[in-house]
């Protein structure tokens, strides 16, 4: 009998046949040998003899016959697995659209979440990409009164803690630079690191090509060199091997090419270059007050941190003991490198990849009720064949066979998508997210792909093969008819729409909450208005070498760029807000009757500054003409700096002092008061800052603004002709908008937001398409209840409502879920958020009416349908 | 009584073959039937006997079956199976002609 499948036995089953088959031999045995004369006894002890090793016999034929029936298991297994895809590719392609929708949305899902799966893990998880990278730390300082605010570190602390501190194997200071090199005859300003001995000690990276400097090229005996980036080499340098050992000439002096540095070195900024500080003497290294350089230290071997953020505290207040004038009392920090570096992002990216997670679960979910919907559809089919045989476990089976086909072609376009996003995600991730380059599709994406296909197929193939299994025959025949699969598939669908409800909820709120914070950091008063505002940096020292000469030169460029037509105020200043510091902005003030100096944000900016700008002023008097080096030292203030010096007495006409390393520089008189500005970021608190009348400390370092009246963009060329009018001979950096300088800093922001809004906008489409389908379903279902409700004499409007209250219960039910666990957990994200509470409430009863508002709509069309039902057709029918 | 014969390498699946082509036969009854068939001459040895079954049972040479037999005892009964038939007559033919050849050398020196 061909045609009928032997049942597998099991190995106990196995063992039991073989040892009946060798039993029954021995009796028959037996029953022969006492036909030839034994007594049954002894015919027994001599069956067993002439057998022999009955017990081998049994094991070699128990193992002979489980491995053919494991072989044969494998078969049969194999082709019914043929039978089944054949068999669900067949359904399939049926419906074309059913399984086109399932797949989309399950690639969707899939494509997102290993997108921020990739970008966490290269970003976040992986160490980073040098010599036992958690054994590096930087070093920050903060006043014992104000933790909050860290600087770097002074350049002398440094050297005095790279001296003195045992606990460290190596520490260095490094500080943002610029330098000029020259190509085709033009000089091209780059970006550059200054770095002390032990910087490549401490980030110990593994160069593309050449040696990285040891301690010795440090030597002020040693030959000027520089490490260049990978960047630098690839576009500078055209790649070349031989580069090494070569000579570039940095602001024209030769530098030999010493290495190249890997392209994923994390400590990088966009600078290119890494010139070394070759013996730190004079003033910069006695230099203990100005926190500004970055830090960082490798620590010993066997150290703890926590012995060495001690050893290094000690050290440090010996340090500030050294400097020669009192300063407000300063700790020191120590924070892992991966913290300082990946911290700012970590916030962010983690949001990212949970609000993918969730809309992975979304998508499943909505592909687990079509499918289930689809299953409660095929009832009497499945119903039939059942009651020809098919056993339950074998209808199970080609369900999942079903659902299975639809997460493998699922995943493969989701994998497609997955890689796609990441190519996406490093093109368009705002540049300061560190390690994008580090970036790119490797096997272990395919490998999150295949356990997330296995999941989904096993979740929707399980609910639906439960749908199916849970209907006996008798039930299955007599729901058939409507479709329906009785009220327990339509529960546990149900169930899923609720959730997807919540879901979305979620990440509605979420991503109302990044939207609230943008709409309040944009709207915010940051002090002086970017619009129309131009800025080109500077270094004139070369060729306006003295102070008179520097003067002469500003006071000549303004009047230049006063004349260039548009242009509403103009202005020479040694900083602009949200731009890269070029010359050190801290200066230290003391009231005259006071005994303790402050730190606060100090620049040089000369009379149009403030209207440059649009800075308000709020008492006194701004610059003008008349501040000049012949006159009375002047000082402006902004309110906080005011208020801090002088709490809330007038500081109008008062006198301070400026302090240069802790000796009095000038006694100044306070002509004025403006609002404050954000300097450092948009998102900081303001800056306490302190104006200096250019003419009376001038400086060859320098942001030429301008502001413009009508389009920025028309001026561009003006502004740079007059400026080279004044400087033929030197090189022109970057002309920078303010504007567009405020539209840099906010773009991780404004990143993450779009990422998120999309995510919430796609969460609301599923969340919609799920809520139509069930209601849709429902009204088929109770067509014949709905008819017979509206022969009774029901108002079409109470049916609509009947319909709508479904809808809208399990929006309820969704929705305070939703809340409930977004209230709960939402405080993680305060680390992103700007003037806007975790559980603002706002944002919670926004998105509470945004989402039955969706709810409504999608219930809308199935509850119009169920008053359109025929009461006729719908009792006749069946 | 002369001492049985040892078989000869490769003949044991034949035999057995043979001797589950007439009716359903169990272990014993084979063995039996190859010593009664061969007047005494073939004995079987029990282990490469059961090992020789239930082989050409996973190939499908055999069917197996649990029964009564003769004696009221429960048993498993082989039968030969449509392509057991089939390499009964492939092994049968092939033998012979290697025993026709065999004796025709012998006879011939």
């Amino acid at each position: 009998m061909a045609f009928f499948r032997y049942p597998f036995p099991r190995r106990d089953q196995i063992r039991r046949d073989v040892r009946d088959e060798l039993d029954h031999h021995l009796a028959e045995l037996a029953d022969a040998l006492v036909r030839e004369g034994y007594t049954p006894a002894a015919a027994q002890t001599e069956a067993r003899t002439r057998l022999g090793d009955l017990d081998a016999m049994r094991d070699s034929l128990v193992r002979l016959d489980h491995r053919s029936v494991r072989r044969r298991r494998m078969q049969t297994a194999l082709s019914e697995l043929v039978v089944d895809v054949r068999f669900a590719w067949r359904r399939v392609r049926r419906r074309p659209l059913f399984a086109l929708a399932t797949v989309l949305t399950l690639a969707l899902g899939i494509g997102t979440a290993l997108t921020f799966a990739g970008a966490v893990d290269a970003i976040l998880l992986r160490p980073l990409p040098l010599h036992e990278p958690d054994r590096i730390l930087t070093l920050w300082r903060s006043p014992i009164a104000d933790p909050g605010q860290r600087s770097g570190l002074a350049p002398g602390t440094g050297m005095d803690l790279a001296e003195e501190v045992r606990s460290l194997s190596a520490l260095s200071v490094a500080r943002p630079f610029s330098h000029t090199i020259e190509r085709e005859g033009a000089r091209v300003s780059i970006g550059s690191w200054l770095v002390t001995e032990g910087f490549f000690d401490v980030l110990r990276a593994t160069p593309v090509a050449g040696r990285l400097p040891g301690r010795s090229d440090f030597a002020p005996t040693s030959d000027a060199w520089v490490v260049v980036s990978h960047d630098f080499w690839q576009q500078q340098l055209g790649g070349r091997a031989s580069a090494i050992g070569a000579y570039e000439r940095l602001n024209g002096v030769p530098h030999r090419i010493a290495a190249v540095l890997p392209a994923a070195f994390p400590f990088a900024d966009g600078r290119q270059l890494y010139v070394p500080i070759q013996a730190m003497t004079g003033a910069t290294r006695e230099n203990r007050v100005m926190d500004f350089w970055t830090a960082f230290a490798r620590l010993a071997p066997r150290v703890s941190v926590g012995e060495a953020e001690a050893e290094l505290r000690v050290a440090a207040a010996r340090s500030d003991a050294r400097a020669p004038a009192a300063t407000a009392p300063r700790g020191l920090h120590v924070v892992p490198l991966s913290d300082a570096l990946l911290g700012p992002v970590r916030g962010r990216l983690a949001l990212l990849a949970l609000a993918a997670l969730l809309l992975l679960v979304m998508a499943a979910a909505n592909a687990s009720s079509l499918l289930i919907a689809d299953t409660m559809a095929r009832q009497r089919e499945l119903a039939v064949r059942a009651s020809v045989g098919a056993g339950r476990a074998r209808i199970a089976r080609q369900l999942s066979t079903e659902a299975l086909l639809l997460a493998v072609a699922a995943g493969s376009l989701g994998l497609l998508l997955g890689v796609v996003g990441l190519h996406f995600f490093r093109e368009w991730a705002p540049s300061s997210v560190p390690r994008l380059q580090e970036l790119r599709a490797d096997p272990r994406l395919a490998v999150m792909a295949a356990l997330l296909t296995a999941l989904l197929a096993a979740m929707t193939g399980l609910a639906s093969a439960r749908v199916a299994g849970a209907s006996d025959l008798q039930r299955a025949l007599r729901h058939a008819s409507d479709g329906s699969g009785g009220p327990r598939g339509r529960r546990f669908r149900s169930a899923l729409v609720a959730t997807q409800v919540a879901l979305a909820v979620l990440l509605l709120a979420s991503s109302g909450l990044l939207l609230r914070s943008w709409v309040s950091l944009t709207s915010s008063d940051q002090g002086y208005s970017a619009q129309g505002v131009l800025a080109i940096e500077n270094h004139v020292w070369s060729i306006h070498r003295t102070p008179a000469a520097q003067e002469a030169f500003g006071r000549a460029l303004v009047e230049r760029l006063r004349a260039v037509p548009g242009v509403a105020a103009a202005a020479v200043a040694t900083d602009l807000p949200l731009a890269p510091d070029i010359g050190g902005t801290e200066v230290e003030l003391r009231r005259v009757d006071a005994t303790e100096a402050i730190t606060l944000h100090g620049l040089v900016v000369s009379p149009g500054y403030f209207d440059a700008l649009g800075i308000t002023r709020a008492a006194g008097r701004g610059f003008s003409e008349d501040d000049g080096s012949g006159s009375e030292p002047v000082v402006v203030l902004s309110r906080l700096a005011a208020r801090r010096l002088f709490g809330e007495a007038s500081p109008l006409d008062a006198y301070v002092d400026l302090l240069d390393n802790g000796a009095v520089q000038s006694r100044r008189r306070v002509v004025g008061v403006v609002a404050d500005a954000r300097f450092t970021a948009m998102e900081a608190a303001n800056d306490a800052s302190v104006y200096l009348p250019f003419a009376q400390s001038p400086t060859g370092s320098l942001y030429f603004v301008t502001r413009h009246r009508g389009e920025v963009t028309a001026a561009l060329g003006a502004v740079q002709a007059a400026v080279r009018e004044l400087l033929p001979s030197v090189a022109l950096n970057e002309t920078v908008q303010l504007e567009s300088l405020q539209r840099d800093v906010s773009t991780p922001r404004r990143f993450a937001l779009l990422l998120l809004l999309s995510f919430a906008a796609i969460a609301i489409v599923l969340t919609a398409v799920g809520l139509f389908g069930l209601l849709a379903q429902l009204v088929r279902v109770k067509e014949r209840e709905l008819g017979i409700r509206m022969a009774l004499g029901a108002w079409p409007t109470q049916l609509r409502r009947m319909m709508l209250m479904e809808g809208l219960r399990l929006t309820a039910l969704g929705t305070s879920a939703g809340l409930v666990v977004f209230v709960l957990i939402s405080g993680g994200l305060r680390t992103v958020l700007y003037g806007v509470s975790a559980r603002d409430p706002i944002t919670i009863v926004g998105v509470a009416l945004l989402m039955f508002a969706v709810a409504t709509a999608a219930s809308w069309w199935p509850a119009l349908r169920a008053t359109r039902v025929d009461p006729l057709r719908a009792m006749r029918a069946d | 009584m002369m001492q049985p014969l040892p078989l000869l390498p490769g003949t044991l699946d034949l035999l057995v073959l043979k001797a589950a082509s007439f009716h359903a036969e169990h272990g014993y009854g084979i063995a039996r039937r190859i010593e009664e068939r061969s007047d005494g001459a073939l004995s079987v040895e029990e282990g490469a006997l059961y090992q020789a079954l239930h082989r050409l049972e996973h190939r499908g040479a055999l069917a197996a079956e649990w029964g009564t037999s003769a004696n009221g005892r429960r048993a498993k009964f082989y039968q030969l199976t449509p392509a057991g038939r089939q390499l009964l007559r492939q092994e049968a033919s092939a033998w012979r002609r290697y025993a026709v050849a065999i004796t025709t050398v012998l006879d011939g020196a």
